[in-house]
């Protein structure tokens, strides 16, 4: 493995190196994280690391700014051998790392979120952390106003904020855990810009990523690690799609789920002028309207909290309408509960599976009957008749591939993919007239996720309506017969995705563009 | 060195075990300094507490008269702690229980006892049930924090019962020709209403047998009925409950019936078993003891016996050792603070691993 990692290129003198790691191991209860993996990062590139969920990617970069301590291996910086214990000698070392969820206080204004903890002078930290970005924005792109309150900013202009945080202390090595998850394609773009101007400083960049084209638009290099070790480390330009996929997977990757033709039926699912509030009670969906047929996928295309999350509550009866209707087969349901618009038929994969769609500590059989223990077959008058519930139980983890020792096992102990797996197995398995998928495959592996797309396009077939949200804007193009745009609590497009580009997506996920009511697929 | 704090996914059977006895021998330990400062030997004191609950058959006995309320009390919070509430206010439960029965007793002092016993636990349940009410429609409806409302709830009442019997409720004596209301207490109730003891002892046997069915009760309750479910869903994961349409009313409204009412019971035990009439110091914490042992025991029949004997031992040992080594009486309350505290300190044991690294 490690001749795979250095057989790349003119060897580089030890000393240039930024970092080297080699032969770190870190174990966790049960798995193996880290393998014996060897790392390296020069000077003035940008390194890829790439992985399914679970591949010890994040493990590895943890490690590396102080958060886990290896149970093995070695680590150096520009060829010293260090000892990180902490985030603090990471960043003193120079490293600086930008998490998926961001580390910043909302009430506070950007230049008090890098005063804090980061300022050098005692006396007034502002005007000086001010001077520093303007210099930072000229430098790099990094715009961001020091005075606007964190609550204000979005994700993109939040994330700004995170790797101005690690620039001002000096970091030259920058950590970029799955930077673009959050992103619409545009800002995207900006950041692909201010990476590589990062890198033509001669900064070295690791970005965490599970997208195989993100690869490709900014790496030189790329390293692939599964089940916890590095399958091998490549230069961006000399390699493939289906390459990186193979290594990834460690078998072939079908990119084109076969979508047949479904013929669409009548209209399930219409939501008609609906407005609903956000839990601070501001207006958070704005007069909403869309039909969903039968063999149909209706996807929601939007940067997360222009509303889609509420849209989909209201829809399962987990919030209040404040005005228009919601209907399924043409009867109201509208602020029905949930348990009644459940008996209608609908279906509800939620965001936030372990939030909101397991009980974990219940036993994987107790949450296969979630929805149904208070019917026949399983309640006999006052009591729940056990031996049913683990002989279904035991037919369901079969059906949907649920991967678990047993069925009286705690459902918090299966992994996110099988969570999900015994989620769908609850909500499809009596044939839902209505799906409402939220981030359906969101931090799921590679395998996962094709299986979840797999089962949803069957539902279509079967003749289920399916609405499906997601902040992954390829999930939603692949898998959608028509694509709604939210932004502001508003649709502003619904499109057919074949009939456009993806940019013109991102205008209008921007709110920079907006259909006209003539324009909409119908 | 540093420490690191991870949350646990799987706590081992064993090792559970472990902490919980491991916590109360800690608390012990803790609490044998203290005795050690009053200038007495600790072991002495708790070989002293260990022989008068457990080495003599009147010890042994009112171990069981102590271990009554407590297990009725602690089954009907161990239920209600699986749905997350916090009812702190058990005390107050069984004094409302308690109080019912007196009404009982003193309205029909002349029916007989096979219907007036049975009268007085139903009554004293309802009113218990009826007093652990408003704190889970209060937190259902308006988020009202839950151990401050029953908690406060416990000082309402309390302080209506002492009003009764200061006042409207206190005994009129007779001194010669004049009748006045004399001490702060009410009359004994009528015989008919006195639960039946075993033999010489104090063990009033209807409230045993209701405390031992309570505790077989609530676990038959928790994990075979489609309620029980509903209950264990609340309390692990309430959003998950609200996406499947479970009621956080009427989940939470049902634990605190069943967990009032059985303070209630006990409540009844001790009135119409034990002291027939109400005195300023009726209440001697068994609400509050309740509290830990349900901790210790879980809804689990076996882990409520052990623990509301022990602590029904202790309660009776520390009153020995107050009167032969002259302890203070807050001894046995800090006993009891001590258990609590080192108990709850293990559940984070439980909770997290910890490691040390240097």
């Amino acid at each position: 493995m490690a001749s795979e990692a250095t057989a790349v290129a003119s060897e580089p003198r030890e000393t240039d190196l930024l970092v080297k790691m080699v032969s770190i191991v870190k174990r966790f209860p049960g798995v193996l994280a880290n393998d014996h993996v060897n790392f390296e990062l020069r000077p003035g590139e940008v390194h890829a690391l790439l992985g399914e969920n679970g591949a010890g990617k994040t493990t590895l970069m943890n490690i590396l700014y102080g958060i886990y301590h290896p149970d093995g291996g070695e680590i150096y910086v520009r060829g010293r051998r260090v000892e990180i214990r902490s985030p603090r000698d990471a960043m003193s070392l120079g490293i600086g790392m930008v998490h998926q969820h961001f580390m910043l206080v909302d009430r506070h204004t950007v230049a008090e979120n890098i005063a804090l903890g980061y300022a050098k002078s005692l006396m007034n930290p502002l005007k000086e952390i001010k001077e520093k970005l303007r210099e930072f924005a000229e430098k790099y792109g990094l715009k961001v106003d020091p005075d606007a309150y964190i609550w204000q900013l979005s994700a993109g202009e939040q994330q700004r904020v995170e790797i101005i945080k690690a620039l001002y202390h000096g970091a030259d090595i920058l950590i970029l855990d799955e930077p673009t998850s959050v992103l619409t394609p545009q800002e995207t773009k900006e950041l692909f810009k201010i990476v590589e101007r990062m890198r033509d400083e001669g900064k070295g960049i690791i970005f965490i990523t599970h997208k195989l084209d993100e690869v490709f638009e900014v790496a030189d290099r790329v390293t692939v690690m599964r089940r916890g070790k590095v399958v091998g480390t490549l230069k961006a330009s000399e390699t493939t799609k289906e390459e990186l996929a193979r290594m990834m997977v460690g078998r072939e990757v079908l990119f084109r789920l076969e979508k047949e033709r479904v013929s669409r039926g009548k209209p399930v699912l219409e939501v008609e002028n609906l407005h609903a509030l956000n839990d601070r009670g501001l207006p958070a969906v704005r007069g909403v309207s869309f039909r969903v047929h039968e063999g149909e996928i209706f996807g929601i295309a939007g940067v997360a909290g222009n509303g889609q999350r509420e849209l989909a509550e209201v829809v399962v009866g987990l919030r209040k309408a404040t005005a228009g209707r919601v209907l399924i087969d043409g009867v109201d349901v509208t602020n029905k509960s949930p348990r009644f618009i459940s008996s209608k038929g609908v279906a509800h994969i939620p965001e936030e599976r372990l939030r909101h769609g397991i009980v974990p500590n219940l036993s994987v059989a107790e949450n296969l009957i979630l929805k149904d223990y208070y019917k026949e077959p399983y309640r006999r008058g006052l009591l729940l008749d056990h031996s049913k519930v683990i002989e279904d139980a035991e037919r369901l983890i079969n059906k949907f591939d649920i991967v678990t020792p047993s069925p009286l096992t705690p459902a918090k102990l299966l992994s996110g993919g099988n969570i999900q797996r015994l989620i769908c197995a609850r909500e499809l398995h009596k044939e839902p007239r209505l799906i409402v998928a939220a981030h359906p495959t969101y931090g799921l592996d590679v395998g996962a996720t094709e299986y979840i797309r797999r089962i949803l396009l069957e539902q279509r077939k079967r003749g289920a309506a399916v609405l499906l949200i997601s902040e992954d804007l390829e999930e939603v193009l692949q898998l959608s017969d028509r694509v709604g745009v939210m932004f502001n609590g508003e649709i502003v497009g619904i499109v057919r995705p074949e009939e456009v580009s993806i940019e013109e997506i991102g205008l209008m996920m921007a709110g920079a563009r907006r259909l006209a009511r003539e324009e909409m697929a119908s | 060195m540093r420490v690191i704090v991870r949350k646990r996914v799987v706590v081992p059977r064993r090792f559970a075990l472990a902490v919980r006895i491991g916590s109360v021998v800690l608390a012990l330990l803790a609490v044998a300094v203290i005795f050690h400062a009053y200038g007495v030997n600790p072991f002495d004191v708790y070989r002293s507490i260990f022989f008068n609950a457990f080495g003599t058959k009147v010890g042994l006995t009112e171990t069981i008269v102590r271990m009554m309320p407590l297990l009725l009390v602690s089954a009907g919070l161990a239920l209600v702690f699986k749905t997350g509430f916090w009812n702190i206010g058990a005390e107050g439960q069984l004094l409302v229980g308690a109080m019912a029965a007196y009404v009982v007793a003193r309205t029909f002092p002349d029916a007989p006892p096979i219907a007036l016993i049975p009268s007085m636990f139903l009554v004293g349940f309802a009113a218990g049930a009826a007093w652990g009410i408003p704190p889970a429609v209060l937190k259902a409806k308006l988020n009202v924090n839950d151990v401050i409302s029953t908690l406060m709830l416990y000082y309402v009442i309390y302080w209506v019962f002492q009003h009764l019997i200061h006042g409207p409720w206190k005994a009129r004596e007779k001194v010669g020709q004049l009748t006045y209301g004399g001490f702060a207490h009410t009359e004994i109730i009528s015989k008919n209403a006195w639960l039946p003891v075993i033999g010489e002892t104090r063990i009033h046997w209807p409230t045993l047998v209701l405390s031992v069915l309570a505790a077989v009760g609530v676990y038959v309750f928790l994990n075979y009925t489609t309620a029980g479910y509903e209950m264990k869903v609340v309390g692990d994961n309430p959003e998950a409950a609200r996406a499947a349409g479970i009621s956080y009313l009427r989940t939470v409204t049902l634990a605190m019936i069943i967990s009032g009412g059985l303070a209630g019971l006990a409540g009844v035990g001790e009135f119409a078993g034990i002291q027939h009439r109400f005195t300023p110091e009726f209440l001697s914490g068994y609400g509050f003891t309740g509290i830990i042992t349900a901790w210790l025991g879980g809804v689990n029949p076996i882990g409520l016996l052990i623990a509301n004997f022990l602590f029904g031992g202790l309660l009776v040992g520390g009153q020995y050792i107050m009167i032969d080594y002259k302890l203070p009486i807050g001894v046995v309350d800090m006993f009891n603070g001590a258990i609590l505290f080192f108990v709850l300190a293990g559940d984070f044991l439980l909770r997290y691993r910890i490691q040390i690294r240097r």
